[in-house]
């Protein structure tokens, strides 16, 4: 019996994890190329490198709340609007490479439109979220060299990082990718009904209306590391026309912001931090023109669909039909 | 040092490993017990030095106790020895708890600072104070301070069990030290019993704790699905963390060839609340039943026979009053807290209709209703173990059972608003692919839980085959990938 241990501990086991050790290795490189697909944002990025060219004239930037109605309705006709929306965790900064990346295959646009919560220009990505949204998606040489210089918690990728400790993202997403299909084009809803949804009006859960009334307690900035990322967005193209929309916020949210003069502050600090690198600018508050309940929300950030979706869907192709017509 | 650490997987922990089997090998087994006693103080003293003192000064006092003891047995001298360590173990860890509740009935709000509990207190005292009843008993016959120290301080059971009796180690540690026992087949199997532990630890149960956090994080916002969902995820973490844990020591004792005794059987398996006490963290289970549950209910059921007493009072005083008294002070063993009192007190009830029920020879249930019955008692005592307090576990079994706290999730809402259901954005599964990856792990450490034999118990068949190889290479590999930062073991804080 020892004998077997003794062959076993020695031989057996040490061969074993090294064989599975090299098996994983050999499997990170056939894997090495094949692009992740675990989210929408993975989605996008595979659809820029293997579509079409679509030469927009106008590419939408934005965090979920766009993300999410984009995803059920077409705003302008097909080729009109490039939808690079993306959600708060990837930031104005996963909005940048993408930018980047389109341009590499797209002829110039005429108008950047940022239609995001006031929210999103405030964010600095750390921690788990940035590496699923961010740090994992754009790794190549330029952009992670940028990440490194401007977060801190970024790993530097010359580490040694063998395979069998990181399956998940070595083998196990890159295995699952190869099963689904390679999108040809940015994420698009359906056309806009012609009879519009009707508004929901139902009462919201009291979790939520908490949410709703705690989410004016975070201060409204222009981080630093957004503020660099805007900066560079201008500077890829010089004489872009920039426009920022203020998505729709819960009427509570929103009055308590514009009390606190926090609108009109964000939107002097855009201003002012652009103004050397941007030659147009323009900051448009949808809730100026339209007030959303706090019914209208699913959750503090998002809103209830169909109704007040396909709402904010209606004001959001107005204003782009409005901007492309230079007349708003 | 915690086993999940790195610095105790690849420096300790090989360093120890090596040194002791060298020592034994060229200077002979006493002196490696001596390295295993230098190396376990160190290990204790890692975290939090000062502390030392006290564990230390326990092991010399109960040494010096037992020692009369065994020369000369005396009710006087085990009484003041069980008191003084009671004493201490209350003071540490209980002071705050009773006079804040002696405040109270006093309709006082009185205020203290948090207090640090030294690590594993309530492990070694139990322990020694089992040793000091043993050896008034004559259930030991000598003892050596090298054996006491090393049964005592072994690191692999020092801070979160097994808890240990000198008895069943007496012949090892004597087999130890006089070179025999350790032979590769225990060394081979306590390297694969103790991967097994770290892949439960660090892949099962560390894998499904943030679902089960995200849960009992915002209690109050829960609706039915959430609620059972982070239920039975926080069940079956905290199986595979402390089951995990009871693996590595396990695995760690026979590579120094010591066999220590397991603390689980497929608990998840149980169909009886008597069957599930029989095979979760058994060792303790044990401690109580032999020092505090038979010992009251034997001396009341001899005075049942001797005065005649009826069935009904019987079954009040020597089976009822036992369980509620030992299964309250195993809550309170767990930590200084009502919620683990009522945790104690759940079981108890549990336990105690078990017990009704075949001493009035009730038809006996179908197996899985019995299952059923036995998961739904458990987890609800889970929900106070788990809770920040009694308000937030009440909530969260609210949550479970209220019917109007049944919504689906948004991302649902076609079939929703097909059966009529209402749906929000929940605060857990607020979207399909974390509540798919949720629901995954729970169906994947259910079947864990419930064909994963603990291997020690089954030490005979286990054959060191390529396929055991290969298991335990894959598990090693696992678990090693996933070790991104030490996660401390539940049962720490106790």
């Amino acid at each position: 019996m020892d004998t077997e241990w003794r062959k076993f501990i020695s031989v057996s086991l040490p061969i074993v994890l090294i064989f599975i050790a090299l098996l994983a290795e050999v499997f990170a490189y056939l894997l090495k190329d094949a692009p992740l697909r675990r989210h929408d944002l993975d989605r996008l990025v595979v659809a820029l490198k293997e579509g079409k060219s679509i030469n927009a004239p106008t590419i939408l930037l934005g965090d979920s709340i766009t993300q999410d109605v984009l995803k059920s309705y077409r705003i302008a006709s097909t080729g009109e609007v490039a939808n690079l929306t993306t959600n708060k965790a990837s930031g104005v900064v996963g909005s940048m490479f993408l930018l980047k990346r389109y341009l590499k295959k797209n002829t110039t646009p005429k108008r950047i439109v940022i239609a995001s919560t006031p929210e999103f220009f405030g964010h600095h990505p750390t921690g788990k979220a940035a590496e699923i949204y961010l740090t994992s998606v754009f790794n190549k040489t330029e952009e992670r060299s940028w990440l490194l210089k401007n977060i801190n918690n970024v790993s530097n990728s010359k580490k040694i990082d063998p395979a069998i400790l990181n399956i998940e993202n070595k083998i196990g997403y890159k295995a699952l990718a190869l099963f689904a299909l390679t999108p040809d084009s940015l994420i698009e809803g359906d056309e806009m009904p012609n009879k519009m949804p009707a508004l929901e009006s139902s009462s919201v859960h009291s979790s939520i209306q908490r949410g709703i009334n705690g989410r004016s307690n975070e201060p409204l900035i222009l981080s630093k590391i957004v503020g660099t990322a805007l900066t560079n967005i201008c500077k890829m193209i010089p004489k872009i026309d920039l426009y920022f929309v203020m998505a729709p916020m819960p009427k509570t949210t929103y009055l308590k912001r514009k009390e606190k003069g926090e609108i009109d502050s964000l939107r002097n600090k855009l201003f002012e931090h652009l103004n050397d690198s941007c030659s147009n600018i323009d900051f448009i508050d949808i809730n100026e023109y339209r007030v959303f309940p706090d019914i209208a929300m699913r959750d503090p950030d998002h809103l209830r669909r169909p109704g007040w979706t396909a709402e904010y869907a209606r004001l959001l192709k107005e204003i782009i039909i409005k901007l492309s017509s230079k007349n708003y | 040092m915690l086993f999940n650490d790195p610095l105790f997987l690849f420096l300790f922990l090989p360093i120890v490993v090596f040194l002791f089997h060298l020592i034994r090998r060229t200077i002979g087994g006493e002196a490696s017990m001596l390295l295993i006693v230098i190396a376990s103080i160190f290990f204790y003293g890692w975290w939090n030095p000062p502390y030392l003192m006290l564990l230390l000064g326990s092991v010399l006092f109960n040494y010096a106790v037992t020692h009369q003891l065994l020369k000369k047995p005396s009710k006087l001298l085990l009484t003041v020895g069980i008191f003084i360590n009671m004493a201490i173990l209350g003071y540490f860890k209980y002071r705050n708890f009773f006079m804040e509740n002696i405040g109270l009935l006093l309709g006082e709000s009185w205020q203290f600072e948090e207090i640090f509990i030294p690590l594993a207190i309530s492990f070694f005292t139990f322990q020694q104070v089992a040793l000091l009843i043993d050896a008034q008993d004559g259930q030991i016959k000598r003892v050596k301070f090298l054996d006491f120290a090393t049964f005592v301080i072994l690191f692999p059971q020092l801070i979160a069990g097994p808890i240990v009796l000198y008895r069943e180690m007496d012949k090892q540690l004597q087999s130890l030290r006089k070179d025999g026992g350790v032979g590769l087949s225990l060394f081979g199997l306590g390297v694969v019993t103790f991967i097994l532990g770290l892949f439960k630890k660090v892949a099962l149960a560390d894998g499904i704790a943030p679902f089960a956090d995200s849960v009992f994080g915002v209690a109050d916002q829960l609706t039915m699905l959430e609620a059972w969902g982070g239920v039975i995820a926080y069940t079956l973490q905290l199986y595979f963390d402390f089951s995990g844990y009871s693996d590595m020591a396990v695995g760690l004792g026979m590579m120094f060839g010591l066999l220590l005794p397991i603390n689980f059987n497929l608990p998840y398996r149980a169909t009886s609340m008597i069957d599930f006490w029989k095979r979760w963290h058994i060792t303790m289970t044990r401690f109580f039943m032999m020092y505090l549950y038979s010992p009251i209910s034997l001396s009341i059921m001899r005075k049942s026979i001797l005065n005649d007493w009826s069935k009904h009072k019987q079954f009040l005083l020597a089976i009822v009053m036992p369980i509620v008294i030992t299964f309250l002070a195993s809550g309170l063993w767990h930590g200084a807290a009502w919620t683990f009192v009522i945790f104690g007190a759940v079981n108890a009830f549990g336990l105690i209709v078990n017990h009704a029920w075949r001493e009035w020879k009730l038809p006996k249930p179908h197996t899985f209703f019995g299952w059923l019955l036995t998961m739904l008692t458990v987890m609800i005592s889970f929900v106070y173990f788990r809770a920040d307090n009694i308000a937030n576990a009440n909530i969260i079994i609210l949550a479970m059972v209220n019917p109007e706290s049944f919504v689906l999730p948004n991302w649902l809402s076609y079939y929703a608003d097909y059966f009529g259901i209402s749906w929000y954005t929940l605060s857990v599964f607020s979207s399909g692919t974390y509540t798919v990856r949720m629901v995954g792990w729970i169906i994947v450490l259910v079947l864990f839980s419930l064909m994963l034999k603990n291997k020690p118990l089954h030490l005979n068949k286990i054959q060191p085959t390529i396929g055991l190889a290969i298991s335990s290479s894959v598990m090693l590999w696992m678990a090693l990938g996933w070790l991104d930062e030490p996660s401390t073991f539940i049962y720490f804080q106790f």
